[in-house]
């Protein structure tokens, strides 16, 4: 399919398929998989395959690894979506939490785009309901003139909705969801009858998630809050483990661009992946403390500044990512031209970059005297 | 290929026929255990009523014997702490090692011995005495740990479950109370009868020593009773290997000084010893003796946490409780075995459920109050004939005697201790009790801590008569009491017993100095005469200024206490004196990490030879002097000679400046060490440059012939010298600087003239214009 980004059930329709094939185990009522299949799918067979039939032919399928460092809480997440509980991802930005409520949703329902964005423009209507108004204008109110929104449609196919950023929502319109998630039930008053009770199917749940830097979660009401499991998701603390993230996800995202044959080495990917690690952590490996900088040095915004620095180098370079790509992006991806941020940036290469270039390690020296792109 | 083991006669690759001779051996009912299992506990005594066997024999070192008696007493309620002690002599010095045991109710061994006793069956410890274990401890082979590893986590794949812990919820402890004895027995043996046989790898020297003494009190009993049936309880592991190994006795060499006890302990105290949540571990336990499912046992504990965090002040409701409990039967359910309820799932649960907000793992108040739950608080009891350890009698009686009142909340305490003896004999049981960290102190209101007074050993607040003391009754009071059971049976033996251990072995003239001080706070009278000898010791050998110097501080404030020899305290007061005079130049070349150091003991040592008019103070002239004229001491320590001797009136200012101008000579480097010189001469003649004029002007002569780039060079060096006066000091000598160039002359503090102040403002329109690169000449 011509698109740029396919949702995760599309993306990952192979691997759900051989999981299926491979799941021995019971299945919660309304779900697709196993809660065991579940936890396959995000944390991957460990590199052994499954054997599947796809689409008639006998394959054997590797199940990559969705997440890292969080393998406890996946299990907690599983279980709390098998329950009456609706699940809150909080954390950093850019610590995969929507990346996570997305595979969970695809796995569990096959539908990831049930999906409400939380915003201070988000109304009761983009949850719940609203109407076709010519159609209601012509015939009253009625089934046909009923547009779904999100919460409508999980309830009435018992599927998993997402709720992202849901504490940027405003109070009144987060409530929305108290009654759907303690009775499970929705209330259609215009409707007569049985049109007007929408009764949530088996396989209903709801994922939220906030994040913990700008709108905090104490936003949303304790009533609300007691329907939720809360689960922190933490950034990945393992510096190798994150480098394997950075690649794969930067390989992921300049395929079919021009940047997919663009080489990001080892050493660059270091240095980047390194830089974030540090800023984020407030210390270098070595214990130095580092001030931290205002903007989230999430994992995220390392894919994102090796995916630009790969783009840049792709187009106006010989193809390989060098050091000072990377240190173009700096400001603008992670720095976000932030006056403060910069110059933490400035400091970080004189407190971290450059001891590591004086001892002439891998790429720190180019990378320390790339430096002077930095606004 | 079937291979055999270490036994005569056991296929071991084949583990039903194994199992299968084990369980049916005909003298001996082998009832293998894992420790604190509750559904073990249940099985031992199911199979124990029903076979009524004649003894009951259970692992557990044989030292402990004599408190069986204790052990199974109807009065008895444990959590409680065994606990063997001897001293080894085997190293350079005599060290002394103390294995604890805790019991808890739900411990299978005990449970064995409990119902045995009950039954009228001999009960024994059969294990190896702990001395010949220790002494037979060669480290585990390698090779047979990975392998075990290997095998559980082959099996926990083959299962679904990632971890052993969780394959033995599953397997055993969930069911359990559903099972007969005998698969649950069996399943068991078999388990251990993979873990044991299916990799490589020697045993480890002091389990095969154990395993031989083992079966050695087996055949011991088998002789005993020829016509009877013994029960023997046994870790798995050892279970399947015992029937087919051939005993022999573990000897220990005999020790005069070894000792055993029982004490009641609390199940917090028994978390410390590694069984990690006794309550949960117990709550099981009491939940299968009645029948009921582990379920309820979590969700009691669930409920009882969430009560625990609203206590704490939490927003945890009754809907959150039931959420959670939703969760930890989810995870048994969904990851495990319906059932299979861990204490891990538990706090995974309380994770979920009770934290509305970021979760902090180990500061979060609803996982720290769960933690406190699954921990337990009960406490055990033994019968009152079992007695106290002396130790806890005395500590009660002394805390009596000097009517301190240990309450829930801080209470102030007063010792007077220079006027009334009581007050000492008061002040020197805190100050051991503190030695000892028993948990009794709190800090006071207004005060950084549970202590104001003179602190001898820190030497802090000596100008101070009256000593006050914050005291309160602490948590882990009891517990820290039992572990101290045995080092002494008295406080002022623990102490004592404590303190010789720091003094064991070689030991330097600062820790020397220490440890004198905290004898003679404690007043451990009996001890001083060793602490003296061991101080004087320690002051001829030890070649370091710096811990000469901490000890000849110690002894000058040792001198305050008239019970102590007032004439071996001076001689050595001159010994240390003497010593650190002499040691000092070999220590002026120390590296620039520990100069600061050096220095701030040179500055003690001139400062206690012009307090004491009996030191020689021209041996430590003459000392300062080598410092000062060698060329390859540390620029701050030279510095710092230099600038004693200016104060001191040994060199005049003008000589210092001289070598200040020296130092300032040469390649970069060489510059950038006088910087650290100076700040020697200004940390110790601070003084003498704020009152005199000379020191002053011949700094600044030389300072402003350095040619700018060098200037520029060393500026961060001379800031940092500076640093040792404060602001207004600063503002002093800038008065001081401004006049001088000024072609004043006179002493500053006649305030600032009018012509001084137009100097300085000059100076500043000077600077300003530099700065902006508008440099010309500078003239004031």
């Amino acid at each position: 399919m011509d698109a740029i980004r396919l949702p995760a059930e599309q993306r990952c329709a192979v691997e759900l398929e051989a999981l299926r094939q491979n799941d021995p185990d019971p299945r919660p009522l309304g779900w697709l998989l196993s809660a065991r299949a579940v936890e396959r799918f995000i944390v991957g067979t460990g590199g052994s395959a499954l054997s599947a039939t796809i689409d008639g032919e006998d394959v054997q399928v590797v199940v990559r690894r969705k997440v890292f460092g969080m393998d406890p809480l996946i299990r907690r997440a599983i279980v709390t979506l098998a329950s009456d509980r609706a699940l809150l991802l909080i954390g950093e930005p850019g610590t995969a939490k929507s990346w996570l409520s997305e595979h969970l949703a695809a796995a569990i329902c096959g539908d990831s785009l049930l999906a409400m964005q939380g915003s201070a423009g988000l109304t009761e209507d983009q949850i719940r309901y609203t109407w076709n108004y010519a159609l209601l204008l012509a015939e009253g109110p009625s089934p046909r003139a009923l547009v779904a929104a999100p919460l409508y449609t999980g309830m009435k196919n018992g599927r998993i909705v997402r709720f992202e950023e849901i504490t940027r929502a405003p109070h009144e319109v987060q409530d929305t969801l108290l009654q759907a998630l303690s009775e499970k039930v929705m209330l259609v008053p215009e409707l007569a009858g049985a049109d007007g009770v929408v009764l949530a199917r088996p396989g209903f749940n709801l994922i939220g998630t906030a994040n913990t830097r700008d709108r905090g979660v104490n936003e949303m009401s304790a009533a609300l809050k007691r329907r939720f499991h809360f689960e922190t998701v933490p950034p990945i603390d393992d510096l190798q483990q994150e480098i394997e993230v950075v690649r794969e996800q930067v390989a992921e995202r300049t395929r079919g661009s021009p940047a997919e044959q663009v080489t990001l080495g080892d050493d660059v990917l270091e240095l980047l992946v390194t830089t974030f690690h540090e800023l984020r952590g407030g210390s270098t490996l070595d214990g130095v403390p580092l001030e931290r900088t205002q903007a989230a040095m999430s994992t995220a915004e390392a894919v994102s500044v090796g995916h630009h620095a790969a783009l840049y180098a792709a187009c106006f370079a010989d193809g390989a990512v060098q050091p000072e790509h990377v240190v173009m992006q700096l400001d603008g991806t992670a720095a976000k031209g932030d006056s403060d941020d910069r110059k933490l940036l400035r400091d970080y290469f004189e407190v971290a970059v450059k001891p590591r270039a004086a001892r002439e390690l891998g790429a720190w020296k180019a990378y320390f005297a790339a430096r002077r792109h930095l606004p | 290929m079937a291979r055999r083991g270490r036994a005569a006669s056991v296929e071991v690759d084949d583990p039903r026929a194994g199992v299968a001779r084990v369980w049916s051996d005909p003298r001996v009912r082998w009832l293998p255990v894992r420790h604190h299992s509750a559904g073990c506990a249940i099985h031992v005594e199911r199979v124990l009523r029903a076979e009524r066997p004649c003894a009951v024999l259970v692992e557990g070192p044989e030292d402990l014997e004599p408190l069986v008696p204790w052990l199974v007493h109807p009065e008895t309620r444990p959590p409680l702490v065994a606990l063997v002690a001897y001293t080894d002599s085997s190293g350079e010095q005599p060290t002394r090692v103390r294995t604890s045991w805790p019991v808890l109710r739900c411990d299978p061994e005990w449970v064995a011995l409990k119902v045995g006793a009950e039954l009228g069956a001999v009960v024994r410890l059969i294990d190896a005495p702990v001395r010949a274990i220790h002494a037979a401890a060669g480290g585990v082979d390698g090779e047979r740990t990975a392998s075990e590893a290997r095998w559980f986590q082959a099996l926990g794949a083959k299962v679904g479950v990632r971890d052993f812990d969780l394959f033995w919820e599953s397997a055993f402890e969930a069911n359990a109370a559903e099972m007969s004895s005998e698969q649950f027995f069996q399943a068991l043996l078999l388990l251990a009868w993979g873990a044991r046989y299916s990799g490589g790898g020697a045993l480890g020297e002091s389990t095969a020593l154990r395993e031989a003494h083992l079966r050695w009190r087996v055949d011991q009993a088998l002789s005993e009773f020829p016509d009877g049936r013994i029960a023997v309880v046994t870790g798995a592991f050892h279970a399947v290997a015992l029937p087919f190994l051939r005993g022999k006795r573990a000897k220990a060499r005999a020790d005069k000084n070894a000792g055993v006890l029982l004490a009641a302990s609390s199940e917090r105290a028994v978390a410390k010893l590694g069984v990690r949540y006794p309550a949960w571990a117990n709550a099981r336990y009491q939940a299968m003796q009645q029948g009921k499912r582990p379920l309820d046992a979590a969700t009691a504990m669930l409920v009882e946490a969430g009560r625990a965090v609203r206590r704490a002040g939490g927003a945890v409701g009754t809907a959150d409780a039931v959420g959670a409990v939703q969760l930890a039967a989810g995870l048994a359910e969904r990851f495990g075995r319906p059932g299979a309820i861990t204490a891990e799932h538990l706090l995974d649960a309380v994770r979920a459920a009770f934290v509305k907000g970021e979760l902090h793992e180990d500061t979060d108040p609803s996982l720290v109050a769960a933690r406190k739950v699954l921990v337990g608080q009960a406490r055990g009891a033994l019968p009152d004939e079992a007695g106290r350890p002396p130790l806890i009698e005395d500590f009660w009686a002394e805390v009596r005697a000097h009517r301190l009142e240990l309450g829930d909340d801080v209470r102030e305490f007063h010792c007077d201790v220079e006027r009334q003896s009581k007050q000492r004999a008061r002040s020197a049981f805190l100050h051991r009790c503190e030695l000892l960290g028993i948990p009794m102190f709190g800090d006071l209101p207004g005060a950084d801590g549970h202590f104001v007074g003179p602190d001898l050993v820190e030497g802090k607040e000596l100008h101070r008569l009256i000593e006050k003391w914050g005291v309160v009754r602490g948590d882990d009071l009891d517990d820290v009491l039992l572990e101290l059971t045995d080092r002494g049976e008295t406080i002022l033996e623990a102490a004592g017993a404590v303190l010789a251990e720091r003094m064991a072995g070689p030991i330097d003239a600062a820790n020397a100095g220490r440890c004198l001080l905290t004898g003679v706070v404690c007043w451990l009278r009996s001890l001083l005469p060793s602490l003296l000898a061991a101080l004087r010791t320690a002051l001829g050998t030890d070649g370091s200024f710096v811990n000469l110097v901490q000890a000849l501080h110690d002894v000058v404030v040792l001198r305050r206490y008239p019970d102590l020899p007032a004439g071996e305290l001076d001689q050595l007061v001159l010994s240390a004196f003497e010593r650190a005079c002499l040691v000092l130049p070999s220590s002026s070349r120390v590296d620039d990490d520990g100069a600061a150091e050096v220095v701030e003991q040179i500055i003690a040592l001139s400062r206690f030879a012009a307090e004491d008019r009996t030191l020689d103070r021209r041996l430590l002239s003459d000392r300062l002097w080598r410092v000062a004229r060698d060329a390859e001491s540390q620029p701050l320590v030279r510095g710092a000679c230099w600038g004693l001797l200016s104060s001191l009136g040994a060199t005049t200012p003008r000589a210092v400046a001289g070598e200040l101008a020296n130092s300032l000579r040469g390649p970069l480097a060489e510059v950038r060490r006088g910087g650290a010189f100076l700040e020697g001469v200004l940390r110790t003649s601070r003084s003498t440059f704020l009152t005199s004029e000379r020191l002053l002007e011949a700094v600044h002569d030389v300072l402003i012939r350095l040619p700018e780039q060098d200037f520029l060079l060393v500026l961060p060096d001379f800031r940092r010298a500076f640093a040792v006066f404060v602001p207004a000091e600063l503002e002093r000598i800038g008065e001081q600087v401004v006049l001088h160039l000024a072609g004043f002359r006179g002493e500053a503090d006649q305030g600032l003239s009018v012509a001084a102040a137009e100097v300085a403002r000059a100076a500043d329109r000077s600077v300003q214009a530099r700065l902006a690169g508008r440099a010309g000449p500078t003239t004031y």
